[in-house]
């Protein structure tokens, strides 16, 4: 899958969660999205795992720094 | 697997205790701090149905920024189940993620519970059955 695939579905799914338009960079963290708390980055790991059809291994749920690297796993688990 | 209780995210657990005891519960244990979660904690029963009402008394418990947004409100329920890991286990294949790995609950005697989180339900609660 390409990153740009990944990112325009992405997007859908940050705007279900957080309803409203996020704007995503590799470097983006949780610090740069208001409601990005951790219990919302678990309901995103789910949505993402529903979108993309992929399942993160635990220490992955909590152990990515920014999106960039959201991005790679996901292209990792669905390949 | 059978429903033990239900959670309710409450800013004020005193004044949200005496809110249910005036619909005619009775307290069942009284308040627990579980430091892990950074809530306080008090069970409640009424005909059979058990509350469990939480309220953060850190601003870094995971569900500070629940409280936040939902004010008080019901966010979980658990269910009580015979084998916790087998169980968290075949959620995981339903979509649920754990939201910490299981751990004991003081609240609830020291019995292993995990928290869940479904993208399109929300939390639930996972107690291992004691004995």
């Amino acid at each position: 899958m390409e990153r740009a695939e990944v990112y325009s579905r992405l997007a859908d799914v940050f705007r279900d969660v957080f309803d409203r338009e996020v704007s995503l960079a590799d470097a983006t963290t949780a610090a740069d999205v208001p409601g990005w708390d951790s219990l919302n980055h678990i309901t995103l790991i789910g949505t993402i795992e529903d979108e993309f059809d992929v399942k993160f291994p635990m220490k992955d749920v909590v152990g990515m720094k920014n999106v960039g690297e959201l991005v790679d796993k996901i292209i990792e688990l669905s390949a | 697997m059978t429903v033990h209780h239900i959670g309710y995210l409450v800013k004020k657990l005193e004044r949200a205790r005496s809110a249910f005891e005036a619909l005619g519960y009775g307290v069942e244990r009284e308040t627990v701090r579980d430091e892990f979660r950074k809530v306080d904690i008090v069970f409640l029963v009424k005909d059979g149905y058990r509350v469990e009402l939480v309220s953060p008394y850190d601003p870094s418990s995971v569900v500070a920024g629940l409280l936040a947004r939902t004010g008080n409100a019901p966010y979980h329920v658990c269910y009580e189940v015979d084998d916790l890991d087998a169980e968290v286990e075949r959620l995981r294949d339903a979509r649920y993620v754990m939201q910490d790995a299981p751990a004991p609950a003081p609240a609830c005697g020291g019995a292993r519970v995990a928290f869940l989180v479904h993208p399109y339900l929300g939390m639930v609660e996972l107690l291992q059955k004691s004995g």
